[in-house]
């Protein structure tokens, strides 16, 4: 019996002197992102308002590169609310008589995550205006036919206000913003 | 009385004829805005660690010569989740073939569930490990992920 007290002791001698095993950490931190671009993002937007070709007929819109497509990046912690992206015009004036309308189509490329979804036509001015909106965690995946893509449109809005020699330049900006 | 002294005799000769394990660098990795090439994309697909972001020293016990030269040793690993998440996929490697190995040089996955990493033979310093991660996404909520990454020696 005494033997055995003197082996077991030994074993527990043993077992506290050595460390077999050790550890230790990866940490990954992840932070919030908000990247936002526009792609073809070195082209302007035209818009013409073109005579009819014969009396009492409509007027017609010629665009040139009137589409753009919105690619983003969005990284949000678990305590954050969706975002939005949101559109106005920045600077310069419209034209009397005409409205400008921007039409956000439904999302589509190889993205991932939550992407939001789109509003219906609106009609732009200088107030803040959602296109998108309950965006979390995702990106688009980037350039063209990526992400939610953009239509300007000219509608008339009052013939008696028209001025056909009338040109203006507008800066549109677009926000991805906290909601 | 004689089962039990043969099982303490066993015991001892296990354990007196044991390795000891020390294991220095975890590895931090901040991933934020700048590290997206551009709007519309995700984070890389994959990071990897410096190539001895972890180091471990392998020493036998009895410290004989000989164990220091011939007593052969497996590393087995295994994670324990602090703040994890499924899609994360977290490998290692020995990122050198000249501390008695020839295994463990080609990534594995750390898993939470102890498995056989690479073997060794005699006392080794600074065993050089290097970690790959899979999985970090911009859809995952941005918070901090963390996992200990535990290393296990036995002599074999």
């Amino acid at each position: 019996m005494k033997i055995l007290t003197i082996l077991l002791s030994l074993v527990v001698f043993v077992v506290k002197g050595q460390s077999n095993e050790a550890s230790r950490y990866a940490t990954f931190k992840l932070k919030e992102i908000a990247l936002l671009n526009i792609e073809p993002s070195n082209t302007s937007v035209i818009l013409n308002l073109e005579s009819p070709k014969l009396p009492g007929e409509k007027m017609t819109t010629k665009a040139v590169n009137n589409t753009k497509w919105i690619n983003f990046t969005s990284s949000l912690t678990n305590k954050s609310s969706s975002r939005n992206i949101s559109i106005k015009i920045e600077d310069g004036e419209i034209p009397p008589g005409i409205l400008l309308k921007i039409k956000t189509d439904s999302y589509q490329g190889n993205g991932k995550g939550k992407l939001g979804s789109n509003s219906n036509i609106i009609t732009l001015s200088k107030k803040s205006q959602t296109i998108v909106s309950d965006i979390g965690g995702a990106y688009t995946g980037h350039g063209l036919y990526n992400g939610y893509k953009l239509t300007y449109l000219l509608d008339i809005d009052n013939y008696k206000l028209l001025n056909m020699d009338n040109s203006e330049t507008l800066t549109i900006s677009l926000t991805l913003t906290d909601f | 009385m004689k089962h039990l002294f043969l099982l303490s005799f066993f015991l001892i000769t296990n354990l007196i004829f044991s390795q000891k394990i020390n294991v220095k660098g975890s590895w931090t990795l901040t991933l934020k805005a700048s590290d997206i090439s551009l709007a519309g994309y995700d984070y890389n697909s994959f990071y990897e660690s410096s190539n001895k972001e972890t180091t471990i020293d392998i020493k036998p016990v009895p410290s004989s010569k000989y164990n220091k030269k011939f007593m052969r040793f497996k590393v087995y690993v295994n994670k324990e989740d602090i703040n994890w998440d499924k899609d994360l996929k977290l490998l290692a490697k020995v990122s050198s073939t000249s501390h008695g190995n020839s295994t463990g040089t080609i990534y594995q996955e750390i898993t939470n569930y102890s498995n056989s990493f690479f073997e060794t033979i005699g006392e080794q310093k600074k065993i050089p490990i290097q970690y790959r991660i899979e999985g970090l996404s911009v859809t995952l909520p941005a918070e901090d992920y963390s996992t200990e990454i535990i290393y296990t020696v036995l002599n074999i």
